[in-house]
């Protein structure tokens, strides 16, 4: 009966891992939030953070990660999706492919400490646009673009070459059939994609210290104005998002309730997470049922 | 050859030489020879069938003639297939004006999971026609396709809730909606049930009025009912082109005989 | 046969035949046009990024005469001091490998073992439930993971050893938890892609549950589950901020693993925002970042190896 032991012994090794495993997530984020959400109310939402007195808060910060988030994926959603419809659909096995394949893997494997130091080189120093929103922006783009091509590839490959075929028979042209019947068709996919590399991007710190900066000026609230210096839309000024605030309390910070400012921000950070993650699985499944007509 | 001899007493009988001639074509997949020299006319508003067993390049064959089978990488071929006066196998054939021209419908049914008005407005669109039209090119083509009465009030309903034949029927609709000179067609009810292939027979018989139709089928009476010439490939080799009547009653070739008696499939 | 009843339609203007002008031709032309160009722009930004940090990466030993061996194997790291300069990075090449590795320790058989759990054991509410909460918890942020250990291990480490908490072995359980998600949902992903009538073969003769796993289902995945490890590795040796937040950040080569210490990541973070541009502190910074930059090109390569000899 040694083999019925050691199943035994086995099965429980493996429950026994996985409780563990699930113990810890669990603990961590049941951690952050009891402590975060203790310290989020409107004025912790709604006021400026402060570098030394109490009682600081982190609208500036929040406004920024958002204008960060949508700067990125104005640039890379569109950039990725035709990256993906290039490897989907006009890539010819050869040379030139895998040239794309690899960049696309090694973009995707690039720390991001090393995408921030190259944004800093880069769109910082050489392209003289400074520590600013749009300079962050960029930055994230090159760490989000691998993601965005990846989802939009394998979104359209799922698409049953049937419908393809349906299209081109009618005399349609390649590009028309990609634009009006291959992406239609792979647009959940693509979006539920989208959602949740929009949840990496508003975690994302490293790429941004050298590209965002750690600051951000006296932002005016009442000035829409994007070539003025305190206006929230002005894309060139420097811009600390949420999760480099929790950084920069955390490792310079010198007010007195640094533990209290950066579990509330990780709470509000993983709040936010949670849902773009939630939102792409919901809005995924939705869109899917109604596009494939199944009422 | 019989084929072209066919062709020359054909132009005889009527004076008119054949919409389309297939001359010599050989098509590859990489080494793989799936169409062999193959040969033959194919006659304006007539029916041609091609029959033959699973794998002998029919298929191949159809999608060579609407270049369809340039999707695949690995495919190349040999030959002419002359048509208006001009090789469709050209390299300076624009195989788009060229499929709008000679139009498809597969195997399955393949409607885009869309209202079923878009599936037929959806090439019209592209082609730029005008709004006015669009109407009653799409009513005409409902008509012609025998749709017309069990779509008309629901025409804004996805198309995946029709049946598998009404599925099919859409997509022989919306291939007319284009004015087609041509309609191949795959083996266009093997996924449709007696009575949804009985109707998208008749829709055949019917059509020939104003369409040339290749078909590709593996139902021997459907070929015998429907269709004025028949073609038997066998291993990617035409064996017989005839008149269906007498292909059916009386082969020339032996193989063909033994197919259609059941002696091998 | 002849073609004299066409002769009508001169055949370079058929209607059959290819027209540069033509709306269809512009249109097919137009959708390439960007395609190809979005896909040369990657092609691009991959050139230009390993370029500029190579070149940028390489200034200190060419520009400012560094010793390439010294600086990879040197010990003492004082680039901006007063009197003597050096420049050994060792400590942090050494930190930097030693928290990836501890970490992959402790999160490879953690999270394979849990793959196995969700796809073996617990199917349905495996993959039901703890899949998708899995694929949540790859989201959370990596200073999320740094405030963590930050507020709770380098404390509960203060109390059990001698240091003062911030330590190599905060570093290594930070990342590990981290990777933690990634490896068990990349392993997942591979466990279920074995095809269940192999697995059935292996019941089908009697075989219980831990000999089919041991015997049928880890050898198919093995190449699968290391990728998930290398994969999880590398994301551990890239990991910059949630480590510096815990590992003490000493320049010094650690004695215990409950010392405080450094990696290549830690110190790029920590210095680069202090350093004047084109100085040879900030020279050497650049070519840590070259070290990081070369370690994400040589985990690629294992990947592709271990792809190579993948059965499943
Ligand atoms: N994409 C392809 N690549 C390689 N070989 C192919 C491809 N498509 C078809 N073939 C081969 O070419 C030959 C002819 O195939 P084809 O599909 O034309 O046959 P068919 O007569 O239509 O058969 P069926 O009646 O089963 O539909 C077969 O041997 C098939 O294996
Ligand atoms: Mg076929």
């Amino acid at each position: 009966m040694n083999r019925r032991i050691s199943n035994n012994i086995a099965t429980s090794v493996f429950i026994l891992c996985a409780v563990v495993m699930i113990a810890t997530l669990v603990y961590l984020l049941g951690y952050i939030l009891t402590n975060g959400f203790a310290e989020i109310d409107w004025s912790f939402l709604s006021s400026n953070s402060s570098s030394f007195q109490e009682g600081g808060g982190i609208k500036n910060q929040l406004w920024n990660s958002f204008y960060i988030l949508m700067m990125t994926m104005l640039f890379s959603v569109p950039l990725g999706v035709l990256g993906g419809i290039y490897l989907a659909e006009y890539s010819k096995p050869g040379k030139i492919t895998n040239v794309i394949r690899t960049s696309v893997e090694v973009l995707s494997s690039l720390p991001s400490i090393v995408v921030g130091m190259f944004g800093l080189l880069v769109f910082v120093q050489y392209m003289g646009l400074g520590y600013s929103i749009i300079a962050g922006a960029l930055a994230l783009t090159v760490f989000n673009l691998p993601v965005i091509v990846r989802v939009t590839e394998d979104s359209i490959r799922s698409i049953p070459l049937k419908q393809k075929n349906a299209s081109l028979a009618l005399g349609i042209t390649h590009w028309h059939t990609v634009k009006t019947v291959l992406v239609p068709a792979a647009f959940p996919g693509i979006l539920t994609g989208v959602i949740l590399s929009a949840g990496r991007v508003f975690g994302e710190a490293a790429a941004l210290l050298f590209t965002a900066g750690l600051s951000t000026p006296n932002l005016n609230f009442t000035n829409w104005n994007p070539f003025e210096s305190t206006s929230p839309l002005n894309p060139f000024r420097s811009a600390e998002t949420l999760s480099v605030h929790i950084w920069k309390v955390n490792s310079q910070g010198i007010m007195p309730d640094v533990l209290e400012i950066a579990n509330g921000s990780a709470a509000v950070l993983i709040i936010f997470v949670l849902i773009f993650n939630l939102s792409a699985r919901i809005i995924g499944g939705v869109i899917f049922a109604k596009i494939s007509g199944k009422k | 050859m019989q084929a072209s001899d066919l062709g020359k007493e054909k132009k005889e009988a009527n004076s008119v030489s054949p919409l389309m001639d297939i001359k010599n074509l050989s098509v590859f997949y990489g080494d793989k020879e799936a169409v062999k020299n193959v040969s033959m006319p194919i006659e304006g508003n007539k029916v041609t069938a091609f029959i033959g067993p699973s794998g002998c390049g029919k298929s191949t064959l159809l999608r060579t003639i609407n270049r369809m089978n340039d999707q695949i990488d690995s495919a190349h071929y040999k030959g002419e297939i002359m048509y208006d006066g001009v090789n469709l196998l050209d390299k300076k054939i624009d195989v788009v004006s060229l499929r709008k021209e000679i139009g498809m419908v597969f195997q399955e049914p393949n409607p885009f999971p869309k209202p079923i008005i878009t599936n037929l407005t959806h090439a019209l669109k592209f082609y730029r026609t005008k709004k006015s039209e669009i109407q009653g090119i799409v009513e005409t083509a409902l008509k012609q396709a025998a749709l017309w009465d069990e779509v008309k009030n629901r025409l804004n309903s996805s198309a995946q809730s029709l049946s598998g034949g009404q599925q099919q029927r859409l997509c022989i609709a919306r291939a007319l909606a284009l004015k087609p000179q041509v309609l191949l067609l795959d083996e266009p009810t093997s996924a449709l049930d007696p009575i949804s292939s009985a109707k998208v027979e008749d829709l055949i018989i019917e059509l020939k009025q104003h369409y040339t139709i290749a078909i590709v089928t593996h139902n021997m009476e459907q070929a015998a009912r429907i269709s004025d010439y028949t073609t038997f490939m066998y291993n990617g080799e035409l064996i017989e082109y005839g008149e269906t009547s007498q292909l059916f009653t009386n082969p020339k070739e032996q193989r063909t005989e033994e197919y259609l008696t059941g002696k091998f499939s | 046969m002849s073609n004299s009843n066409y002769s009508s339609t001169s055949s370079s203007t058929h209607r059959l035949i290819k027209n540069k002008n033509g709306s269809v031709k512009r249109n097919e032309l137009r959708g390439k046009v960007v395609v190809y160009s979005c896909a040369v722009l990657i092609i691009i930004a991959t050139i230009a990024i390993t370029l500029f940090l190579t070149i940028k990466g390489l200034q200190s030993f060419i520009v400012n005469g560094v010793n390439v061996g010294e600086f990879l194997t040197g010990l003492t790291w004082s680039p901006s001091g007063e009197g003597d300069v050096a420049y050994g990075a060792f400590p942090f090449i050494f930190g930097s490998f030693s928290v990836t590795f501890l970490a992959a320790l402790f999160a490879a058989p953690l999270g394979i073992g849990s793959a196995i759990f969700m796809t073996e054991i617990a199917k349905t509410w495996g993959q039901k439930v703890l899949q998708p909460v899995i694929e949540i918890l790859v989201g959370i942020p990596s200073v999320v993971y740094g405030l963590i250990g930050l507020t709770v291990i380098v404390p509960l480490i203060r109390e059990h050893s001698s240091g003062i908490g911030f330590s190599l072995l905060a570093g290594m359980i930070v990342v590990g938890v981290m990777i933690l998600p990634t490896v068990t949902s990349i392993s997942a992903d591979a466990l279920k892609s074995i095809p269940q009538d192999i697995k059935d073969a292996s019941y089908g003769l009697g075989a219980t549950r831990w000999q089919t796993i041991y015997k049928v289902i880890l050898p198919a995945a093995m190449p699968s589950l290391a990728t998930a490890v290398v994969l999880g590795m590398a994301r551990a040796f890239g990991e910059a901020l949630a480590v510096q937040m815990v590992i003490g950040n000493s320049k010094a080569l650690p004695e215990s693993i409950t010392d405080q210490a450094a990696t290549l990541t830690s110190i790029i973070t920590l210095s680069m925002g202090h350093t004047t541009y084109g100085s040879l502190h900030n020279n050497l910074l650049w070519s840590l970042g070259l070290i990081l930059l070369v370690m994400s090109y040589v985990f690629i390569i294992i990947i592709r190896f271990i792809s190579s000899r993948r059965k499943v």
